[in-house]
């Protein structure tokens, strides 16, 4: 046997400390070689940092100013009041945060088996802590120095350059000791409550539709704006007090000093309740269909039922278009119903629609662009659901389908079917129904009640090409244990962009007096003094129109094409 | 799943289970298992899918917890996690490695959890790739590692603190005949050195060239136990009789009588 160092030092805590160590080091390194694999992520992060950290060291910087200058500050609190009630809703913020990414993501581990057949729980939960604590500095220490760098440039003072980056350390390390055991038992609630895990997918949407909810109703600003006082009496507020310590705003030592001490009280608490709720939760059985702690409301045979529903469709289907459409487009709708998840990405432009819906529910009155609006949307959504990724969508299920009797014809028309059936009835009572409270005269209600079925028809075909060319063919996580295929993020850029082409093309020939406003913000936007007057707009989009018609043919012609001579590499 | 004062260990026992259960929901997955298998013994456990085998190994591994028995691994009740995870290694049918990390990266990482001092875990690591001709593609990524040099490099994870007790999913899935046989080789070298094997694989043969002891798992229940000669002996009253012959009849649903584990075939 292997000597173990344990025989040595003896000392279980080290021992534990140091595993914690090794296990937060490793995840760590593994998060990072996977972010930069991912090069989409660098990017974001990048964004992150530079845009917060730029716009925030900027004002930091004049705000430093004024108060290097002895400016009256633009509140009625002092630097410090202000400082400590900032401080605490940003740890509160910052809290929520990472009780939302261990429900999500953070409260399972990676490679549990391989972890938790080595080491004792509370090392596996030192480890995480690790990780996560080092993963949030990713964030907080670089923005929190840019901030300080700011201020100190403005003000003429340096203690925050020192200060600053400890603080970032110890409201993380709080911030995660707190949050995380939090979210883990959350996160039990949400997979091993058989109700709750059962009914995921619908809890999902109405958490996040009340989280958009309190964030456009103006309720989370009230309410953080109500508890700025009174939170900067919390020990939270304790870390302002440490970042402007020897600062000319007076940070109480006593309370700086506080603020230190609340990491190891902080973290050793953690480890203990986390280490409890983990020994709950990484142990716990998983939640089976058909198990004694079934709801009564749940049918067990709710598939087979379908699959009868579904076969009969199938098969009266097959009688019209071919056994082999008919198969292709009866999977696509299984595979979309079975995940809902991947719903929610139809649900992303309506997020911008937020505002617009509370407007009609409160006003009573629908605008008159709404229903062009959710032409639009059902044209938009019936792609990504049906034809924006065929050759992913059919996931383990393609090789068999590709050495099938069914060919690009068939595999591409069952696609751009399964969408039609589905969104053109869905889309045109919606579009017909805000029409009628528009209300639109009969004239435009009849062209929308047409179009709506001609765009989603037009917009799937174009769909379908710009899918087989950017497929995708690996699930991508929505959390960690619940992945879904969606299309590429190249097909989903493809297919807005020619929807927002057709659009402002079909607006301008149909709108000419659009027209010299589009070639002034297009003369602006053009580089070197060149300009464009209104008839080249007028021009121009009466030119592109026959392309964009061509367009989805074309792409239907590939589509098949690219089907037929498809390999898997 | 209690361990009282009368639920001590045998000492002579590396694993030893007494009326161990497990339930998911309404399904029985493991029904009153009764095991006693002794100290540097390759024990077989064989059985259909769905058996039961993984979800007596996740308990024995202490990753799941048993609705109701007792169970002991070296010593340890399964109930003392740490204690019990000192004792073993555990290759799971789904390989446990970090696909961002290089071959040598997980050895060490590994080495690491286990105490084993830097120097001494870098030698073995190189013997350990050299002798499953990984060495080569030792600092590479895992993620472009085919099926077989993942469950290489699993087994080698499970081995490499040299554990009393070493729990076997599939060791030799998706591996070639080369490779198998460096696996059974390691595994028959291992069982010289005093270390109990539990073997849990559909490739009868190996069950057969390697146990010294076989278990049969069907529906959950023990339906037979025995020394490989035994089983097939059992099974039909034919000289010709093979270790396949005896897993068929034993795990066929249509008998019309049921085998009686205690009268017909326990040892």
């Amino acid at each position: 046997m292997s000597t173990p160092t344990e025989s040595t030092d003896g000392n279980s805590g080290l021992r534990t400390l140091r595993h914690g160590l090794t296990l937060g080091r490793v995840d760590v390194k593994r998060s990072v070689r996977k972010s930069i694999d991912r090069k989409s992520q660098i990017l974001a992060y990048a964004v992150v940092v530079l845009l917060f950290g730029g716009l925030g060291g900027y004002g930091s910087y004049i705000f430093g100013r004024e108060v290097g200058l002895g400016g009256d500050l633009p509140f009625d609190y002092t630097m410090l009041e202000v400082a400590r009630g900032a401080f605490a809703l940003l740890w509160l913020f910052f809290a929520v945060i990472v009780v939302v990414r261990t429900v999500g993501t953070r409260g399972t581990l990676e490679n549990d088996v391989g972890i938790l057949s080595v080491v004792p729980t509370r090392e596996a939960v030192l480890g995480v802590l690790f990780g996560e604590l080092v993963l949030a500095l990713a964030y907080t220490l670089p923005l929190l120095s840019v901030l300080a760098v700011g201020y100190s440039a403005g003000a003429g003072t340096y203690t925050l350059l020192v200060t600053a980056p400890i603080v970032a350390v110890v409201a993380a390390a709080t911030a995660v000791s707190f949050a995380y055991p939090i979210g883990l038992a959350i996160r039990h609630v949400v997979t091993r409550i058989p109700f709750v895990a059962r009914h995921k997918g619908p809890l999902i949407v109405l958490v996040f539709l009340a989280y958009m909810g309190l964030i456009l109703s103006d309720v989370l600003g009230n309410l953080a704006a109500t508890i700025f006082e009174p939170m900067q009496q919390a020990p939270t507020a304790w870390f302002a007090d440490l970042l402007l310590l020897g600062s000319a705003a007076g940070g109480t030592p006593l309370r700086a000093a506080l603020a230190l001490a609340l990491v190891p009280a902080f973290g050793v608490a953690s480890v203990l309740v986390t280490t409890r709720v983990a020994d709950h939760h990484w142990f716990a059985d998983p939640v089976l269909a058909g198990t004694e702690d079934d709801d009564t409301d749940v049918d067990p045979n709710t598939d087979r039922h379908d699959d009868g529903f579904l076969l009969r469709v199938e098969d009266a289907l097959g009688g019209v278009v071919g056994r082999g459409t008919a198969a292709v487009t009866v999977l696509a709708w299984k595979r979309a119903a079975r995940a809902p998840l991947k719903l929610l990405y139809v649900a992303y432009p309506l997020l911008f629609a937020i505002g617009f819906i509370a407007d009609i529910v409160q006003t009573g009155e629908v605008p008159a662009f709404a229903p062009a609006g959710a032409l639009l949307f059902a044209a938009w959504a019936g792609a990504v659901v049906f034809t924006l990724n065929p050759l992913g969508d059919q996931g383990s299920a393609l090789p068999a389908t590709v050495l099938s009797r069914v060919g690009g014809r068939q595999f591409i028309g069952a696609h751009v079917l399964a969408g039609a059936i589905v969104t053109v009835p869905i889309g045109v009572v919606l579009v017909v129904a805000l029409a009628l409270a528009v209300p639109l005269d009969a004239d435009q209600l009849t062209a929308v009640a047409i179009g709506t079925p001609a765009s989603v028809l037009v917009g799937s075909l174009f769909a379908v090409g710009i899918g087989m060319l950017f497929p995708r063919y690996e699930a991508v996580n929505i959390t960690r244990s619940t992945k879904a295929v969606v299309p590429s993020l190249l097909a989903f850029l493809a297919y807005s962009l020619f929807l927002v082409l057709v659009v402002a093309a079909a607006g301008i020939v149909y709108e000419p007096a659009v027209e010299p406003f589009v070639a002034a913000i297009a003369s602006w936007l053009l580089p070197f003094g060149w300009s464009v007057t209104a008839d080249t707009v007028g021009l121009a989009a009466r030119g592109a129109l026959v392309p964009l018609a061509i367009a989805p043919f074309a792409s239907v012609w590939y589509a098949v094409r690219r089907f037929d001579t498809v390999t898997l590499d | 799943m209690s361990a009282g004062p009368h639920d001590t260990p045998d000492d002579s026992l590396a694993i030893e289970t007494r009326g161990l259960t497990k339930r998911f929901g309404d399904v029985d997955a493991v029904t009153d298992l009764d095991l006693a298998i002794p100290s540097g013994v390759v024990y077989g456990f064989l059985g259909p899918n769905g058996s039961g085998k993984t979800t007596t190994m996740r308990m024995l591994t202490t990753l799941t917890r048993p609705t109701s028995g007792d169970a002991f691994v070296a010593g340890s009740p399964i109930t003392d996690r740490d204690a019990v995870i000192d004792h073993i290694g555990y290759l799971p049918e789904s390989p446990p490695v970090f696909e961002e990390l290089t071959a040598r990266e997980n050895l060490r990482y590994v080495a690491s959890l286990h105490d084993i001092p830097r120097s001494e875990a870098d030698a073995e690591i190189d013997e350990y790739l050299d002798r499953f001709g990984l060495a080569d593609a030792a600092d590479r990524r895992v993620e472009g590692y085919s099926k077989g040099m993942r469950q290489k490099l699993g087994l080698v994870q499970a081995i490499i603190h040299e554990p009393d007790v070493i729990f076997l999913d599939e060791p030799t899935s998706g591996l070639d005949p080369r490779a198998a046989r460096t696996v059974k080789d390691l595994i028959a070298e291992l069982a010289d050195r005093d270390v109990t094997i539990f073997l849990s694989t559909h490739i009868l043969s190996v069950v057969d060239e390697l146990a010294d002891r076989v278990a049969v798992l069907h529906n959950g229940g023990l339906v037979a136990e025995g020394s490989p000669d035994e089983l097939k002996h059992r099974a039909e009253a034919t000289v010709e009789s093979t270790l396949e012959d005896a897993f068929l009849q034993l795990t066929d649903d249509h008998d019309d009588e049921p085998v009686e584990p205690e009268d017909e075939v326990m040892a």
